[in-house]
């Protein structure tokens, strides 16, 4: 067997479909040969390691945003859903103010990547000067400011609801619970007060930019878990409860 | 009762899997707990082919519930005749390509279909083999460098186990053209991974 039709064959021998007989003539080759038995042996080592990859685990929040735009779609499309049997009544007006903030959510999440993706964002990194000094920039700084107060107000928007939402039912929560997810928000709002501090006195920094939006979404993401879990305990769903809690 | 050596539900014709039919058909029904079903059994695998074939966290949460949302509106075209796993995966692959295409073509660079960027790697004719223990974060590194057809036929045949006749129906190419790419993604990584 020649050496590039051994290259060939190696393939097959990976993914175990060669026939027997090649398999043989294949084998015989590489036995003889070094540099197609070292590429045999590196192919497979790159073959096992793609086999070894982990899983990556999918964030809670991704769940819950889905959930919501699932039940508008739903409700859009003529009434069909259908809620789980155990939810009671009394929630319905809840899940619904849920799933509007977290619709609001996404939507903002959808501006702020399209924003993000956009050519534009090089300027942000560099501002052009112009020939009358600088009146350009001047122009860019308060369209960044504009534009990142929007997106901030969509944020505001949504905690509001979602802020408003475990408020009211928060009691079913157990105290020691309650006051974990008090304490992080405080550490979250802290770091959104900074933040917003930061971005204020550079509104073109990238990371002051992005450890805003990151707080806001951090803020979020515990806000739809507080509700997701107080539903979960309202549902009677001990074991979704868990693993929303961590407990 | 399904086969056993069946792998990922690509069985001969007329075999239907009632389970997988079933929940489609709860889930086309309005019910959220299928829903929730559909979604817990196969977010994760979903969820790591997605990250990897866009390179980025935030947007693959975007695709992920792209992908649930697509699904439970093409639903009605489920027939039972391959594992609902197959189906997801393979619309997830289709959204995936799309997405990097669309994007490719907003940035103005070159875009390639997945059967015309053939061309051979060049191989190392070392005497000795020239990788050692792979680490998970440096294959994942060199997974993400990779072409973007090389790199969806890779991860549904090395990564998520399917065989080179399911990659090619998800893909919409032919068998040899899913080996190749397969073969053309090892030689990559195997020089990424190298350093060669």
């Amino acid at each position: 067997m020649q050496c590039d039709i051994a290259r060939e064959r190696l393939q097959d021998q990976i993914d175990g479909t060669l026939d027997p007989v090649v398999a043989r003539e294949l084998d015989a080759h590489l036995a003889a040969c070094a540099p197609c038995r070292a590429l045999a042996a590196d192919l497979a080592a790159v073959a096992d390691a793609g086999a070894s990859l982990d899983p990556i685990a999918v964030p809670e929040h991704v769940w819950l945003q889905l959930a919501g735009r699932w039940r508008r779609e739903q409700a859009a499309a003529g009434g069909m859903y259908r809620a789980p049997a155990a939810a009671p009544r009394r929630y319905t007006a809840f899940h619904a103010l849920a799933a509007a903030a977290m619709l609001a959510v996404a939507a903002g999440g959808g501006w702020i990547a399209w924003r993000a993706t956009e050519p534009g964002e090089v300027i942000l990194e560099r501002p052009r000067q112009t020939a009358n000094g600088n009146a350009g920039s001047d122009v860019l700084v308060e369209s960044v400011k504009n534009d990142l107060e929007a997106a901030d107000q969509l944020y505001t928007r949504a905690i509001a609801g979602l802020e408003q939402a475990v408020k009211e039912q928060k009691s079913v929560l157990e105290p020691q619970v309650a006051a974990n997810i008090d304490a992080t928000l405080g550490v979250i709002d802290q770091a959104i007060g900074e933040s917003r501090a930061a971005v204020q006195a550079q509104p073109l920094s990238t990371e002051a930019r992005e450890s805003l939006f990151e707080a806001l979404r951090k803020k979020v993401a515990l806000l739809q878990n507080t509700i997701s879990l107080v539903s979960e305990i309202s549902r009677g769903n001990q074991a979704g409860a868990s693993r929303l809690s961590g407990t | 009762m399904i086969p056993s050596n069946i792998q990922h539900g690509m069985i001969s014709a007329g075999t239907v899997y009632q389970d997988d039919l079933a929940l489609a058909e709860r889930c086309r029904q309005g019910d959220f707990d299928a829903f929730e079903s559909l979604y817990r059994e196969h977010s994760s695998r979903l969820f790591s082919l997605t990250v990897r074939m866009l390179g980025n966290r935030t947007d693959a949460e975007d695709m992920l519930q792209e992908i649930f949302l697509t699904a439970h509106r093409k639903l009605q075209s489920y027939r039972g005749d391959a594992r609902l796993s197959t189906w997801l995966f393979r619309l997830a692959t289709n959204l995936c390509l799309d997405h990097l295409r669309s994007k490719s073509a907003r940035m103005n660079q070159a875009t390639s279909s997945l059967d015309d960027d053939n061309a051979m790697e060049p191989v190392s004719t070392s005497p000795g083999p020239v990788l050692g223990t792979v680490q998970n974060i440096d294959m994942e590194r060199a997974v993400a460098r990779l072409p973007r057809g090389c790199r969806a036929a890779f991860l549904l045949h090395d990564v998520e186990g399917f065989e080179h006749r399911e990659v090619a129906s998800m893909l919409g190419i032919s068998e040899g053209t899913s080996k190749s790419q397969v073969h053309k993604a090892r030689l990559k990584l195997r020089r990424f991974l190298a350093g060669l």
